[in-house]
């Protein structure tokens, strides 16, 4: 039997969706499999299982898959398990983004890292997400690794309209804020095009608060640069907003300094809104050549691709086309099928699927 | 897909004045993290030793080769020695400056954190002396004590001339419950237990964090206990029941009563369970390993 593991199941996060996916494919194949829990969360108790109630029905030959993204108990007591384990490694950001915000939090990181070089030596296989997180797990000690997508969020095209305004720069960023996104980066853009070309410019940022102290600190940077009214915090928005968000940007702008793989970046594209990325982490993995790469922290470089994408329309538009069709061409729409084939595979020891990219490392 | 992310990425000329406003734009942003200046510094340190421990592994590994070395032995051992001297330096001042600003934010909050130094008082540790006396008389080897000493609990394990490691998480307890992070405290606290070695303890004590977490942190952090206890080594726990609503928004329930740390004692194979009916409203019990 193959069986999920993660700390808590979020029905609406990254992994959440990606454990549950994971879930209907197998029920869709009729291969029986339960997900084990930490901690329980009212929203999706019915899906859930205590992992102390895990040993009543274990059987000595069951696959193991741990959804690693944060340190946590559940690692440790996977560590003292027999079975065989697959870990598949959603990321974790670096302990030194957080330590000049939250340093106890850098710490936890660091435990995060800590244990992924444990489960390194205790797990059969490393799926990420991600080339780049392929690096991580070869760096943490993994010897056989694979790189299959996440699951994209669905997403139904048939009400959505672009409503963009022609000439005003309306950017958009979607992520909670956290350090790594270097929020700031966009922020300090937005500025410089107020200043130098578009009075009119506007920056809406989409997502929740993940460090009080680092929102705090860009509705400070907002306040001194007298940018109120021109940025906007909206927090979590439901879907029919952030559709109507998307419809109205004139670029998703992407500042992040770490990414494992940003699943908005796709998102936009879904949307067919051109997206400015930074040149770090995943990002340039997944945006491909269908946006524009500015160099990692560079608010100049963030305006020249703005202004770029509205003077040259053939090159906007040529970006818009490319990003329809990067979800098939990461290989999103089959991510919950490949995964399973490469878990079904693991769990009878037969040749994996060349869709996983399995990768062998010397130790 | 190579070709096209060398031709699609921008980078601006670093000198040119939009790229300078920016630039200087973001160092302002910096100060406004609570390490300010200082931020780099644990980051800085923590590279150059990650760098350095791996570059003296890749040494070792030439060496033991037999292949021939870049540079004399002599001289890479002198550029280590003070490289690991700065990286450490660098380190332990970022750990000083914190330090100061974690005091300078009590000073600034402490009408927040007032609600929750009120709870030890209550508590009263001076009229449970006569049972902790009794609880900690078999006292032998390490004492681990977790969250908010007293001195006099301190005192009297002292007293007992027994090895005593405090790990006192009251001032990182204080910021993160206002922030609402109390996680990091329980994870913590479970951290210093997992890294003790097996059945090397004599006592562990538990004080205040009991009220605030709930069924299933109470058994993670009993079970990390009952391992690191030697066998006949004794657990304290003792807290005060009340709770901030603050708290119980943070818990999601009230405190778990003195029965059911009781059973999550016995649970995890506790045995010699010992209430003190000295206070009713307080957790206070102990179970031998």
């Amino acid at each position: 039997m193959i069986h999920q593991f993660v700390p808590m199941l979020h029905r609406h996060d990254a992994v959440g969706r990606h454990v549950v996916g994971i879930q209907q494919e197998f029920l869709r194949r009729g291969i029986p499999s339960k997900i084990f829990v930490e901690k329980i969360d009212p929203d999706t108790h019915d899906m859930t299982t205590l992992v102390s109630r895990y040993e009543a029905v274990r059987k000595p030959d069951d696959l193991l898959v741990y959804h690693f993204a944060t340190a946590s108990q559940l690692a440790t007591v996977l560590l003292k398990r027999s079975e065989r384990l697959v870990i598949v490694y959603h990321n974790i950001t670096p302990p030194e983004c957080f330590a000049p915000w939250d340093n106890p939090l850098a710490l936890h990181q660091l435990r995060g890292q800590q244990q992924l070089g444990l489960l390194a030596h205790r797990s059969v296989l490393g799926v990420a997400v991600s080339q780049f997180n392929r690096d991580d797990l070869i760096h943490s000690g993994f010897t056989t690794t694979a790189v299959l997508p996440p699951l994209p969020e669905p997403f139904d095209g048939s009400a959505y309209l672009r409503t963009e305004s022609e000439n005003r720069h309306n950017w958009l960023t979607v992520g909670r804020i956290a350090p790594n996104k270097a929020l700031e980066v966009a922020i300090v853009a937005l500025s410089l095009m107020r200043e130098s070309h578009d009075p009119t410019a506007t920056l809406s940022i989409v997502g929740r608060v993940a460090l009080d102290v680092y929102a705090d600190a860009l509705r400070r940077l907002v306040g001194e640069l007298g940018l109120e009214g021109a940025v906007r915090f909206f927090g979590q928005v439901d879907a029919h907003t952030l559709n109507d968000l998307y419809a109205k940007a004139s670029a998703v702008v992407v500042t992040s300094v770490h990414e494992g793989f940003c699943l908005q970046v796709v998102e936009a594209m879904e949307r067919s809104v051109p997206v400015i990325a930074a040149n770090a982490a995943a990002l340039p993995e997944v945006v491909g050549d269908a946006g524009v790469l500015v160099a990692p922290r560079d608010p100049s470089a963030v305006v020249d691709a703005a202004l770029r994408l509205r003077s040259d329309k053939g090159f906007c538009a040529s970006l818009v086309e490319k990003g329809r069709g990067r979800i098939a061409a990461l290989g999103m729409n089959s991510a919950a099928s490949d995964l399973c084939d490469l878990l079904v595979s693991v769990e009878r020891k037969e040749t994996p699927p060349p869709s996983a990219r399995v990768e062998r490392h010397k130790g | 897909m190579e070709d096209s992310r060398q031709t699609n990425v921008t980078k601006n000329d670093e000198t040119s004045p939009t790229s300078l406003a920016g630039a200087t734009l973001l160092e302002r942003f910096a100060h406004f993290s609570p390490q300010g200046s200082l931020r780099w510094n644990f980051s800085d340190g923590f590279h150059r030793l990650g760098r350095l421990l791996n570059r003296m592994k890749d040494e070792e590994e030439t060496e033991s080769r037999g292949r021939s070395r870049k540079a004399p032995a002599q001289q890479l051992t002198l550029d280590v020695a003070k490289e690991a001297f700065s990286a450490i330096y660098e380190s332990l001042r970022y750990i000083d400056a914190r330090l100061a600003k974690v005091e300078e934010t009590l000073e600034r909050h402490a009408t927040v954190f007032s609600g929750w130094e009120h709870h030890l008082e209550p508590l009263s540790i001076s009229s449970l002396s006569p049972w902790l006396g009794t609880q900690l008389s078999p006292l032998q080897g390490k004492v681990l004590v977790g969250d908010a000493p007293t001195d006099l609990l301190v005192e009297m394990i002292g007293g007992k001339s027994a090895t005593v490691q405090i790990v006192d998480i009251r001032a990182t307890m204080a910021l993160h419950w206002a922030k609402r992070t109390h996680r990091v405290i329980i994870d913590e606290l479970k951290n210093v237990l997992a890294n003790q070695v097996p059945h090397s303890l004599g006592c562990v004590v538990f004080i205040g964090i009991a009220s605030r977490i709930g069924a299933a942190d109470a058994i993670h952090l009993v079970e990390d206990a009952k391992r690191a206890l030697a066998p006949g080594g004794r657990l304290i726990v003792l807290s005060a029941s009340t709770q901030t609503p603050l708290e119980r928004d943070l818990v999601g329930h009230g405190p778990l009563s003195c029965e059911t740390w009781e059973t999550v004692l016995r649970h995890c194979g506790f045995a010699d369970i010992d209430k003190t009916t000295k206070d009713s409203a307080h957790i206070c019990l102990s179970g031998k390993s």
